[in-house]
């Protein structure tokens, strides 16, 4: 299975994106009961924002053919940076940043089982120097390779540990690696190594960070940089 | 403001027509665009309405480009909606909402004339000029047409008072006799090679054969053709003033009779306008564009 290309998101498109519109004011579930979309924010939006795939399926400019020098910024919507513009994703701050190409592999409503494959499959095929994987709500599942379950009756507890199953997959693989952890601002956790920032910003839908948030996380990515 | 990329300029001019709120548009858009933001001249607003009005939210909101648009009450009533919420999403979403004022009194008679001449509200070319501004014989204007204007100016200030927040109001005169200073109080942003008061002076007197075209016009006229080019469906071509207000006097044989009618209007919304008011931007009007 090519988890590094997604061609879904094509088909897919209108319904994600979607969401993030006047029209079709996002998508609730039992998981995100905080969020609420707010027109007024909405209408109040300065940047512009257009949604762009490259031919692998991820919201990026095309991919280099010589992957041995990038940054794999791995993550979901908040990766992919809905609600906001391109430039305002974290990836692209950090490429901003570093000057280095830092590739953006953002899926909507990706869960934490699809984010460990993309990092294990870049792990075997690509050696990469630096993986920064932003990790997702734990109770999301993915009926394997792309379809995201939308509900699930496991406990609170059991999400846990599959998350944990996850995290510890991508971190053990290969100690060569630097492997940055980071955590969605929503998700609740106690966990020392994943580093999470509380939202001082909002995107365009109300629910996913702007660049001002994405900023505290590349601080920390820089910090982290070997 | 982010540092990774510029916020888009939302502009919305409020206007009754005949407040030279065309020209105010399209002189942003032009202003705008020589500063590094691409911007489409949406014109009336209105016009782009399809289904309903929240799909028109969402057409702006989709906008890649900065957006100057115009809105006008009247032009409302020809959609069969419940407008509330749709105007408080306009005073939302655009940033700045500009109303351009002027004298009510010359407002009135600039919008009877062009009822009862059946002028075009606006015109883009010398030959369009001319036709208007030479086929214009003095006539008296009804008192009817004079009196519905004037209706229609008040309900236009009570509209916007009642329907907008954090209004800038444009003088005329600081429109026309201070064009840079007054965009560049209202945006900030301040260049060397623009002047826009010039512009708009020389095309005054180029339309009238007396005067041939600046620098100013010329690299206006360049930046009309390849906006164009660009974006056909936008417009960008400026408007050119028809008649200055001793010309209107001139065509209107029962100007004494209007002004009186007027004085005997005034109310909140109708200021009080003295004859030394209106001969004094006579003499400001014509010693601008040099005709004294």
């Amino acid at each position: 299975m090519d988890y590094l290309n997604y061609p879904l998101l094509k088909d897919t498109n209108f319904y994600f994106w979607g969401s993030d519109t006047l029209t079709n004011p996002g998508t609730t579930s039992q998981h995100d009961k905080s969020y609420k979309f707010n027109p007024r924010h909405f209408l109040n939006y300065s940047y512009p924002i257009n949604y762009q795939i490259n031919s692998s399926g991820f919201r990026d400019s095309e991919w280099p053919t010589d992957l041995r020098d990038v940054i794999w910024c791995v993550g979901d919507s908040f990766t992919a940076g809905m609600g906001v513009p391109f430039k305002h994703t974290w990836p692209s701050i950090l490429q901003y940043r570093t000057g280095k190409r830092c590739l953006n592999l953002g899926i909507n409503g990706a869960s934490n089982q699809l984010l460990k494959n993309m990092c294990l499959q870049i792990l075997k095929e690509h050696k990469p120097s630096t993986i920064v994987v932003m990790w997702s709500f734990f109770w999301r599942r993915h009926k394997d390779p792309w379809e995201l379950l939308q509900y699930t009756n496991s406990s609170e507890e059991e999400d846990y540990a599959f998350f944990i199953d996850c995290y510890n997959k991508v971190n053990t693989f290969n100690e060569e690696c630097n492997i940055i952890n980071l955590m969605i601002p929503p998700q609740h956790h106690n966990l020392k190594n994943i580093f999470q920032c509380d939202p001082i910003d909002k995107g365009r839908d109300n629910l996913h960070f702007d660049y001002k948030t994405a900023e505290v996380y590349v601080d920390h990515i820089l910090s982290k940089l070997i | 403001m982010s540092p990774y990329l510029n916020p888009l300029h939302k502009v919305l001019i409020l206007t009754p027509d005949s407040v030279a709120s065309t020209f105010c548009q399209r002189l942003i858009t032009y202003y705008l665009n020589h500063h590094k933001h691409t911007t489409l001249n949406w014109h009336e607003l209105i016009n782009h309405f399809s289904e309903n009005y929240i799909v028109l939210l969402s057409s702006l909101s989709a906008s890649q480009q900065s957006i100057v648009a115009r809105l006008s009450q009247y032009r409302l009533s020809g959609i069969n909606l419940p407008h509330n919420n749709f105007l408080k999403g306009c005073d939302i979403f655009f940033k700045k909402k500009i109303v351009p004022r002027r004298c009510s009194f010359e407002t009135a008679l600039s919008l009877s004339m062009r009822v009862y001449f059946n002028h075009p509200l606006n015109v883009y070319s010398e030959e369009a000029f001319k036709e208007v501004f030479y086929t214009t014989k003095p006539s008296d204007i009804p008192i009817e047409i004079f009196d519905s204007q004037l209706r229609h100016l008040e309900r236009h200030y009570v509209w916007v008072d009642s329907k907008f927040t954090d209004l800038i109001y444009v003088s005329h005169e600081d429109l026309i006799f201070d064009t840079d200073n007054t965009l560049n109080n209202i945006f900030g942003y301040v260049s060397d090679d623009l002047n826009l008061t010039e512009l708009n002076k020389n095309m005054f007197l180029y339309y009238r054969g007396l005067a041939d075209k600046s620098e100013d016009f010329k690299k206006y006229e360049e930046y009309r053709d390849s906006s164009k080019n660009k974006f056909p469906l936008s417009p960008f071509s400026l408007s050119a003033k028809k008649f200055t207000l001793s010309e209107k006097i001139s065509k209107v044989k029962n100007f004494n009779e209007l002004y009186d009618y007027y004085s005997s209007k005034t109310s909140n919304h109708l200021e009080v306008v003295s004859k030394s008011d209106l001969n004094k931007r006579i003499t400001q009007e014509d010693k601008f564009f040099g005709l004294s």
